[in-house]
């Protein structure tokens, strides 16, 4: 398996509290990556480290060979857990945006998918709900023909009907080339899914294997082997 | 990439500009109706909205430009700002040009605020020129747009360093805060630099009873003289000292250290953008 994603002794700290410490792992390419670990675990701080809004980290981090830079921007498609447009954006105003800066997005499959949400490009963000808008940007991300996916929980707030049609929104466009990492604690719904998985305690690494390996490991489903490990 | 950055920099929130200057000139057209029916109160009253209008504008720009790049740089925005496959040095920028330019936009406005004031209250603006020297005017006029043109970019700067500082490591916490303590700091350091700017290079416009023409010479010759004399008018009390105006020289060594230190102010945001910030 070729690595594409890198971290060597990666540590990050908020004033004197770490969140990372210490972290190495490799992560390869088509691969369908959970990252799993309760809140304040440090799963969007990594996130944010590989899609380059973080740079006060010490240690090593390379994507397809690269720190990250603008190659690994225009490479990587970032969901990221917060919603980032303005209120006054209109939805077509968004699909432009992402049509003029990334050359891999496909407009044609995000005007379908938006579609199929009953999402019109006419709409402004400030007509939108706020799971409206999460579906927006996810829709915009899985529209590009990008190498990583770096999605950072998804799942979180929705109703499990949604639940699923994101899930299979996330699993019906990504490139099949590509690796999809996504951070979730929800592991019930998506551990199906998952081809490998990092299972991360707070700032340090408990697990990165296969899913199937950590199954047959510990006889557990991910879920109920998740929820041995941060019993209170 | 900078025409795009600056395409969907300009759609987010630029168009208030625009709009300020169309509800000025409706409020004008407003008065000078009032104007004519002799409305003396109410022309008053929108008389006095123009001119608070027309001085706010510009403070507003200036603080219009400082939350657009912390929104868009450091806010929520800004995870999209930042994940954008472009340099950091395109993203300050696309920043600066378009905060500039809205700036001088707004000077622009606040003169012109200034001038439909004028004639609301029965003045002619152009009658502020009658009787004055058109060389000297031009060259006093001309001095003093440069001077506002390069000290317009030097503020930009500062605010841009101020904010970008105050989201590295040891500031983040209080990230407000220290923007402005940093803004504070950085204008008085670019200030002090000014000043030694205008008196020690040796390069301003000379200005005579009936003209004005460059020099090679700063301010320091004049300062030397004055102290000189005024240690000789001290000396010497009973002594009067003939004085004849022979001019004055206003350096123009600010220009220079204006826009060095905007050029400098904009590239230590950009490394420190792309290096040592976090959001």
């Amino acid at each position: 398996m070729e690595n594409l994603i890198c971290l060597e002794h990666v540590s990050k700290s908020y004033s004197k509290y770490p969140v990372l410490n210490d972290l190495s792992l490799t992560i390869g390419k088509g691969r369908i990556v959970g990252v799993l670990g309760p809140n304040g675990c440090g799963k969007t701080t990594l996130f944010k480290i590989l899609a380059g809004l973080i740079h006060d980290y010490s240690g090593n981090i390379t994507i397809e060979g690269h720190r990250p830079d603008i190659h690994t921007k225009s490479i990587l498609s970032y969901l990221p857990e917060k919603t980032y447009f303005e209120n006054e954006t209109s939805i077509k105003t968004t699909i432009s945006l992402f049509n003029d800066f990334y050359s891999d997005f496909d407009k044609e499959k995000a005007l379908d998918m938006l579609n199929r949400f009953r999402l019109t490009p006419d709409m402004r963000l400030k007509s939108m709900s706020k799971g409206m808008q999460e579906k927006l940007q996810l829709i915009l991300v899985m529209s590009r023909s990008a190498k990583v996916y770096l999605l950072d929980e998804p799942l979180s707030g929705v109703d499990p009907a949604t639940r699923d049609t994101i899930l299979d929104t996330i699993l019906t466009n990504y490139n099949e080339n590509a690796t999809v990492i996504l951070s979730t604690h929800l592991i019930y719904d998506v551990e199906r899914i998952f081809d490998d998985v990092i299972l991360m305690g707070y700032g340090h690494l408990i697990a990165a294997d296969s899913a199937d390996n950590i199954r047959a490991q510990s006889g557990k489903s991910l879920d109920e082997y998740f929820r041995e490990v941060f019993k209170c | 990439m900078l025409a795009k950055l600056m395409k969907y920099e300009l759609k987010s929130g630029y168009i208030l500009f625009p709009c300020l200057f169309l509800a000025l000139l409706v409020l004008y057209g407003f008065g000078l109706f009032t104007k004519a029916l002799n409305l003396t109160i109410l022309t008053g009253i929108l008389t006095a909205f123009l001119v608070i209008i027309g001085i706010g504008i510009c403070l507003m720009a200036f603080i219009f430009v400082a939350i657009r790049y912390y929104k868009s740089v450091f806010g929520a925005e800004g995870y999209l700002t930042q994940t954008l496959p472009v340099s950091s040095g395109k993203i300050i920028l696309s920043k600066f040009v378009l905060g500039y330019a809205a700036i001088l936009l707004s000077y622009v406005i606040a003169i012109l605020t200034i001038a439909a004031t004028c004639t609301l209250s029965g003045g002619n603006p152009m009658e502020w020129f009658k009787g004055a020297n058109p060389n000297l005017t031009a060259s006093l006029f001309g001095f003093i747009l440069f001077s506002v043109l390069f000290k317009t970019a030097a503020v930009v700067g500062e605010i841009f360093l101020a904010i970008t500082l105050a989201h590295t490591r040891p500031f983040a916490k209080n990230s407000i805060l220290f923007s402005v303590a940093f803004f504070i700091v950085f204008s008085l350091t670019v200030g002090l630099l000014e000043i030694i700017g205008i008196i020690f290079i040796p390069a301003g416009l000379h200005f005579t009873q009936s003209s004005a023409h460059f020099a090679w010479e700063g301010m320091l010759p004049y300062i030397q003289k004055g102290i000189y004399e005024a240690n000789v008018q001290a000396n010497s009390a009973s002594m009067s000292i003939k004085q004849s105006f022979n001019g004055v020289t206003i350096g123009f060594g600010s220009y220079v250290t204006d826009c060095l230190s905007a050029i400098v102010l904009l590239l230590l945001s950009k490394k420190l953008l792309a290096h040592k910030t976090s959001i």
